[in-house]
């Protein structure tokens, strides 16, 4: 039936016509196979190819957010919680382009609106209650200052400029800056893969900082209306994505609010939708704020190295502190994790996101919770304290100071304060502009632990090492040192008249001459051996990150990095070290974790901040035992004499310390050495810009705590660092019923002890030393 | 007595039987009908609308999600008066119509004049009362450039002619290009060609002019790859070439890679691509094609209808419907060589090509080897106006053949 008959009696032209019309016949033919051939190849030869592009279609998968882990105190006090709230996030491919405009215009009238923008703010006044607004305004202010005032003087600057000093700085004060990567880069000590690690470390942390502002300023709540640019700005990220985007995130009230706005005028909001979003937050605001640390979105480097974990973008991860630290912690082969594993929902869509089915779920398993050593009461006095004394520093040089309290038992922290302080709070919700001025002031840096990423020189504190290294060299308690104006001859640094001086006078009055004579002595060697028993010169270990190894300088790191003359040990490189000073850089952490050394009578004890971590449930996944790390081999004589002659700091009346605790020395029998060290900087001057420091334990015949303390410039270490540690001690002894009274009596003691000549001051004094050489 | 009643009343019906027999036999005298009804090509026929009719019933069902047998009730109407004008056509003599040739012509061109300047539609005059001119006047310029042809069938060798040839069709293609519709006003040109060939117009001008425009198409693509960075990026805004805007522009240059813009233009060729291929072998059933149901493939009831078939029927049942086409249209193209008339041939032939074309090129584009150019697919796409002109065209065949010689 198909073939084409030839009709009767065609003529020759239907004959033509004829052959022409079977072109066109087998033209439909060879048509048609071209196309049943397109079809097999596709259908049969690729169907598996579309059938994986059909797939990515309609099957998505939703992450369920895993509950990230508590943050305990040791009395069980909730330190860091996650709190559920809002996101208001935007399916760009369902969105017209051209609606793509109008849509972040309705969406910035959304947010700008008087309902919401009120009580968003009012949300973040109450979020942020205990925070450190004043201090962020402040800080602010003067930055905003500062730019016009720089802007101004750009000029004349530009000449002095030329003749910029850090360019010409020696090894030593370069170590002195406080920075790790110049630590790290100076200290040729043991490991050199640790330090190479630790340089990483800083790298990617600074990083991660500026990427934290971007995001920041992006997609979180800001104390400002949201303009139609900024919405659509953000929307743009998500082109050619089929996941969606954040806009902006609520605290639940105000999510369910915008929730039930966008429901009744879907037409105003296309692809627009709520999702509930566990976030951080820090019941206790800025307390112990750099120990707990701050949580951010991942960035690309944190994702490269954990993407094998499981880590995708856009994770929420633990930037500093112990969120980071416990992130993804492993030991002994077993994971721990804050942030737990989120759970996955495989659905089936159709072209508008709409849910069609459920295929599968997976529930999310929350975080590991940690319980720490610290205790909240004592670590909130601690930093009260610090932040006062800090506060009463002269205000151009004072910028920062820390403390470190330590469980002399187990090594575990009781409390670790750093100033300035930071909310993580802030961070959780998103900086705002003047949080960004303060947070990333190159000054003040009030994002950095001063307690473990800060090095310093620890002035007389140091002496504590000595004093060891004396007594183990079997150097007699009784044998003396004439200290007076004739034996101050350079090198020798000068010292205050204190006569013939024994180990126990030499200790509570500081005598630098005495320590200096009796270093040389015994010699260099003896003294860096008992220092790196101490454990200065490398990092303690403590579970937190960004520690910083400090410097305990030896003949070798000094021809390694000097030249000519210096590239030689010298007998005033040992008097520097005696009395802390030349190139001597410590962390707080190690000074306390001294003193605990000394409390322990050698036992040096690995200090730690995590206790135990447990599961969702509560069952204890791990717990920490001390650690000993090293111990310094010494008869329990001379460790008395040592402990006595710290007792005499803060109770002999020759003590440089002696009236620090009142009345409170018969009951609380503290010991103490106080320190006050050149900050050896760039542009400070030597007789006068000095860190105070003190470093103690109590009681002396049965230690229990063990503290250490800095407070920068803030000149002689009985007079700054020292009334932390009393109300420290004050607090965690149980002697703070009439706390804020006393610390009135103190602030008018402070005041009027200063502007009267007393003795104390002059024996303070005998810090000084001049730096001709 | 009853029974000589009862027969007498048998011979009664009888006698009306036949006579209303004799009746049909003199109007089928009238009407010039000579040839038996094709029983068989209409069987084809009816069946290729009883499979669309059951694909609108899938394809409906999420076009429209407030009434999902929206479509599904108006394609069934509109089948229904396509049939009376299948009937009306088909018992129409063709040759009648060469009475009203010119005014006829005149006819078209006014319409589609009026068409593009009072016409409605989303971004093209096409609309006139629900109803599409366009449509209509490829099958009427068809039966025009038969008699055309005919009336001047000694000319044919002469080149000027077939100029002439070019001008007579090319009015209402152009008018109908400005629409614009630049897939409609192709059907012109290859229809134009395919019958100038048969009527064996000069071959020497018909090759010059293919020539001319494989040319114009190679200059238009290799323009739009020095534009697009090697079909790389999306064309600016606002952008044309010749007479092209830069949508119809960026259809030819998706064609070449659809991924350079693949959440716009090139966004309905990837998802139907994906459509069919992922079909496999058996399809993914009734009602249970994800990207048709889930809506990723919009217009899947007129331009896209193809996909629907490849995705949920897979490849058998997609390539018989394909085979089942290529009968019906071989077994039209059958009448061609039995037409009583050079007229009646040329008719055949233009419906057949145009046909031919649109399905070619309407299931080449859903399968990415034809440009987009919004033809619809004969017979399954959703659309009243094509519908109807359709199965007349499918009538006006038939007609020839009624009035054709004995096979």
């Amino acid at each position: 039936m198909l073939k084409p008959k030839q009709p009767k009696g065609s003529t020759i032209a239907q004959g033509k016509i004829n052959r022409r019309l079977l072109v066109i016949y087998f033209f439909i033919i060879a048509l048609f196979v071209i196309l049943v051939g397109r079809l097999f190849f596709m259908q049969v030869v690729q169907g598996k190819d579309y059938e994986t592009l059909s797939d990515s279609n309609i099957y998505r998968t939703i992450t369920l957010p895993a509950r990230r882990g508590t943050i305990y105190d040791r009395n069980g006090n909730v330190l860091a919680s996650s709190q559920p709230y809002m996101s208001v996030k935007v399916y760009l491919n369902e969105v017209e382009e051209e609606d793509r405009e109008a849509l972040a215009e309705n969406l910035a009238a959304l947010f700008g609106s008087d309902e919401i923008f009120e009580a968003e703010q009012a949300a973040r006044e109450q979020m942020t209650q205990s925070s450190l607004d004043e201090t962020i305004k402040e800080t602010s202010r003067q930055v905003q200052q500062a730019k016009k005032d720089a802007e101004r003087e750009a000029k004349e600057e530009e000449e002095e400029l030329e003749s910029d000093t850090t360019s010409s700085l020696t090894p030593t004060e370069k170590a002195r800056l406080g920075s790790d990567a110049v630590t790290a880069k100076e200290n040729d000590g043991e490991d050199t893969e640790s330090e190479s690690e630790a340089e990483e470390e800083e790298k990617s942390e600074e990083k991660t900082e500026e990427e934290d502002v971007n995001a920041a300023v992006g997609s979180l709540t800001a104390n400002t209306k949201p303009t139609k640019e900024e919405v659509l700005d953000i929307l743009k990220t998500g082109i050619g994505s089929y996941n969606a985007v954040t806009i902006r995130t609520y605290t639940y009230e105000v999510g369910v609010t915008i929730a039930e706005i966008v429901a009744e005028n879907p037409d105003l909001y296309p692809g627009v939708y709520l999702s509930e979003e566990p976030m951080r937050s820090y019941p206790n605001g800025y307390y112990l704020g750099h120990v707990l640390g701050t949580v951010g979105k991942i960035s690309d480097a944190q994702l490269e190295k954990m993407t094998t974990y499981g880590y995708k973008l856009s994770d929420i991860v633990g930037q500093s502190g112990l969120e980071s630290y416990y992130e993804h912690y492993t030991d002994g082969g077993k994971v721990y994790s804050l942030s737990g594993q989120d759970g996955k929902r495989l659905v089936e869509v159709d072209a508008q996101s709409n849910i069609l089915e459920v295929i599968s779920e997976e529930a999310p398993v929350a975080g590991n919770s940690l319980e720490l050593t610290i205790d909240l009461n004592t670590q909130e006095h601690m930093e009260d304290s610090l932040k006062r004394i800090v506060g009463e520093v002269e205000k151009e040089k004072g910028v920062g100071g820390s403390a470190v309290l330590i469980d002399v038992k187990t090594g575990g922290i009781l409390a670790m304060a750093s100033a300035p302080s930071i909310d993580p709070n802030d961070f959780a919700i998103g900086l705002t502009s003047e949080e960004i001025d303060y947070y990333f002031n190159d000054k003040l840096k009030p994002q950095m632990n001063r307690s473990i990423t800060a090095g310093y020189p620890s002035g007389s504190t140091f002496k504590m090492v000595t004093a060891t290294a004396i007594l183990k060299a079997g150097v007699s308690p009784n044998d003396s040192v004439v200290c007076a104006e004739g034996s101050w001859a350079p090198p020798l640094a000068k010292c205050h008249w204190h006569g013939t001086t024994d180990f126990y006078h030499a200790v509570a009055g500081s005598c630098n001459i005495y320590f200096q004579k009796m270093a040389a002595r015994i010699g260099e060697e003896a003294l860096i051996e008992v220092g790196l028993q101490y454990g200065f010169g490398k990092k303690t270990g403590v579970d937190l990150p960004s520690e910083i190894a400090g410097l305990l300088p030896t003949p070798e790191w000094k021809s390694q990095n000097n030249t000519g003359w210096e590239k030689q040990w010298h007998v005033y490189d040992t008097y520097y070290m005696a009395m802390g000073q030349g190139a001597t850089v410590d962390t707080v952490l190690q000074l306390a974790s001294c003193a605990a050394t000394i409390a322990n009578h050698g036992v040096r004890l690995r200090p730690y901040v995590c206790q135990t971590i447990i599961d969702d449930d509560g069952n204890v996944l791990k717990t920490r035992e001390p650690e000993v790390v090293d111990t310094i081999e010494l008869d329990e004589d001379s460790w008395d004499t040592i402990t006595e002659a710290m007792e005499g700091v803060v109770s002999d009346g020759g003590g440089t310390a002696r009236n620090l605790f009142g009345s409170l020395s018969e009951t609380l029998l503290p010991a103490g050495k106080t320190g006050t060290a050149q900050t050896g900087l760039p542009g400070d001057d030597p007789q006068h810009d000095e860190h105070g420091v003190f470093i103690g334990f109590a009681p002396a015949d049965d230690p229990q705590v063990a503290f250490a303390g800095l407070i920068e410039y803030g000149g002689a270490g009985a007079k700054s660092a020292a009334y932390v540690c009393r109300d420290t001690f004050r607090a965690y002894f149980g002697y703070d019923v009439d706390y804020d009274i006393i610390l009135m009596d103190d602030l008018f003691a402070s005041e009027s002890e200063r502007n009267a000549d007393s003795d104390a001051e002059n024996e303070e004094e005998d810090e000084d030393e001049s730096e001709e050489e | 007595m009853s029974s000589d009643v009862r027969k007498s009343t048998d011979q009664l019906k009888r006698a009306k039987q036949k006579r209303r027999l004799q009746m049909s036999q003199e109007t089928r005298r009238r009407r010039g009908i000579y040839n038996s009804f094709d029983v068989v090509s209409f069987a084809i026929f009816a069946l290729i609308l009883l499979v669309s009719v059951f694909l609108m019933s899938t394809a409906s069902v999420n076009a429209n999600p407030d009434h999902p047998y929206f479509y599904f009730w108006r394609h069934i109407q509109m089948i229904l008066i396509g049939l009376a004008a299948f009937v009306f056509v088909m018992l129409f003599d063709y040759r009648r119509y060469k009475d009203w040739v010119d005014m006829a012509y005149i006819a078209v061109c006014v319409v589609l004049v009026i068409t593009k300047l009072l016409g409605t539609g989303d971004g093209a005059n096409r609309w006139i009362l629900g109803f599409q001119p366009s449509e209509a006047a490829k099958v009427a310029m068809i039966v025009l450039f038969a008699a055309f042809l005919d009336k001047n069938r000694k000319q044919l060798k002469d080149p000027r002619f077939v100029l002439r040839c070019m001008v007579y069709m090319g009015v209402p293609a152009f008018l109908i290009f400005i629409e614009p519709d630049l897939g409609t006003s192709l059907v012109f040109f290859v229809v134009m060609m395919a019958m100038l060939y048969v009527a064996g117009a000069n071959r020497r001008v018909l090759g010059a002019t293919v020539a001319v425009v494989v040319s114009l198409i190679a200059i238009i693509f290799t323009v739009l790859y020095i534009s697009t960075d090697g079909f790389d990026k999306a064309l600016p805004d606002g952008y044309s070439f010749l007479v092209l805007q830069r949508y119809q522009l960026m259809r030819l240059a998706i064609f070449i890679n659809p991924d350079m813009d693949a959440l716009g233009s090139g966004y309905h060729i990837i998802q139907s691509k994906i459509a069919i291929g992922s079909g496999g072998l058996f399809g993914k059933g009734y009602l249970q094609g994800t990207q048709i149901q889930g809506r990723f493939l919009p217009e899947h009831q007129t331009d896209f209808i193809f996909s629907v078939l490849g995705e949920e029927f897979g490849f058998f049942i997609t390539a018989a419907v394909l085979v089942l086409l290529m009968v019906f249209l071989l077994r039209l193209m059958n009448k061609a060589f039995f037409a009583r008339d050079f007229y009646g041939t040329l008719i055949v032939v233009g419906i057949v090509t145009m046909m031919l074309f649109q399905v070619f090129e309407n299931v080449g584009m859903a399968m990415g080897i034809m440009p987009v150019t919004g033809l619809p697919l004969p017979f399954f796409s959703y659309g009243g106006t094509s519908m109807l002109i359709n199965m007349a065209a499918v009538g006006l065949v038939f007609s020839v053949a009624l009035r054709g010689r004995k096979a």
